[in-house]
């Protein structure tokens, strides 16, 4: 405050006294702005919010504790429902804690793996890349590149395939065999293009008709027909991919 | 100048009715002045914004007294900026002068006179300073702030203020010696 003194010259102080008369307001408005600032106070709102919270987290607490106690019982005694067992039995078996399964299906863990992990599409592509240097050119070397990834694309594609062999939506072969004429199209393989056999107008069902030039691309019941592609036993999901 | 002690300070801080009226009686009039010589349209509706502003905020201030009342001339400028940011957008009709006197104490009718007159002027000379000389002014004399407590108000440092602080004395003389 003493540098205000020292600093301000007094004429300046007094021209501008007029304007530092200290003014109380209004009564009115004071008890209108001390009512807003109470009502803006964040400790109130915080006490209860605070307050609310905390009965509504001890309702929370409560009804864990309850459900876990209940769950819990019900669990070890084996009396869930099947799908609740099951499941409770997975997490405890994870925390060491052996539980009841019910019978009929292991957990999952146990199951045998049914598909082989598939190798990473890329990685034969890419140790021909890193062996560069052993090509004496690059046209050797793109050979060799194309010729891998087109074995990596087959592979993966039969890879792919594999297991499907009761897909209801392949087009045109019999999972047995793909390619056998004599399986093409038949009522059993409900997924096949080729019509049972008293539809008669089905082009997948007349013997006399394959091999015709009108027949070239009908979908999966001539093998003989070479733009059929039902002639490619190998290749079983050729026709998924043509759309 | 009405103290506040850290206690009460602390005291609205838990949102005890009587410390926010004790503070708000301690700084409503400085506040109000500096509101009203800031020539803004409607000071005590920007009083009730600054003070509920700052019951909103004190959980993060720390600090006295001095820093306090730094803290709400510095909310008051920042109401001030927005208020006029507002108002630009969507003009209202402005007041005469003698409107910011309206709530001035009844009493003698000529004096009221003289000095709601030499209040218009002295606004209209203080007018002719930049925003900043302005405020450095308006800060030290009306709101009685030091040097340290402008600064912070103002967010500048103690240098920056002094030399405002020069600047605006001397234009106010220039203002003054050229007054018809």
């Amino acid at each position: 405050m003493d540098d205000r003194k020292d600093r301000i010259p007094s004429d300046i102080e007094e021209l501008l006294r007029p304007l530092r008369a200290p003014e109380r307001p209004d009564p009115v408005v004071r008890a209108a702005h001390l009512q807003a600032m109470a009502a803006t106070s964040p400790r109130r709102g915080g006490v209860l919010a605070r307050v609310a919270a905390a009965g509504l987290v001890a309702k929370l607490v409560l009804a864990g504790t309850a459900l876990a106690a209940t769950g819990g019982g019900l669990a070890a005694a084996g009396a869930l429902p099947e799908p609740a067992q099951r499941a409770l039995a997975r997490v405890a078996e994870k925390l060491g804690i052996e539980l009841p399964v019910p019978p009929g299906r292991a957990l999952p863990e146990e199951r045998p793996d049914e598909r082989p992990t598939p190798t990473p599409p890329a990685s034969d592509v890419l140790d021909v890349v890193e062996d560069r240097d052993s090509y004496p050119d690059g046209r050797s070397f793109g050979d060799a590149v194309s010729d891998e990834a087109s074995e990596n694309s087959q592979g993966h594609r039969r890879d792919g395939d594999a297991g499907k062999p009761d897909d209801p939506g392949s087009q045109g072969k019999a999972p047995e065999d793909p390619g056998s004429p004599d399986d093409a199209g038949k009522p059993d393989d409900p997924g096949s293009q080729g019509k049972a056999p008293e539809d008669p107008g089905s082009q997948g069902n007349k013997p006399e008709g394959a091999g015709k030039p009108d027949d070239v691309g009908t979908q999966g019941n001539r093998p003989e027909d070479p733009g059929s592609q039902g002639g490619k036993p190998t290749d079983p999901g050729d026709l998924s991919e043509m759309g | 100048m009405t103290e506040v002690s850290k206690a009460t300070i602390e005291a609205a801080r838990r949102g005890e009715a009587a410390a926010w009226a004790a503070i708000y009686d301690a700084l409503a009039p400085q506040l109000l002045g500096f509101l009203r010589a800031r020539r803004a349209p409607e000071p005590e509706d920007l009083l009730g914004e600054v003070l509920v502003q700052m019951v909103r905020d004190l959980p993060r201030f720390r600090g006295g007294w001095p820093e306090l009342r730094a803290w709400s001339f510095a909310i008051a400028r920042n109401r001030l900026t927005d208020d006029a940011r507002c108002r630009h957008r969507r003009p209202l009709q402005p007041q005469p002068d003698e409107a910011l006197y309206a709530h001035a104490p009844t009493g003698d009718a000529e004096a009221e006179a003289l000095g709601h007159l030499a209040g218009a002027e002295l606004l209209g000379l203080l007018e002719r300073l930049t925003p900043d000389q302005r405020d450095v002014l308006l800060l030290r004399v009306v709101a009685d702030l030091s040097v340290e407590e402008t600064a912070r108000a103002m967010g500048k440092r103690k240098g920056a203020v002094k030399t405002l602080q020069h600047r605006a004395v001397a234009a106010l003389r220039r203002a003054l010696e050229g007054r018809p």
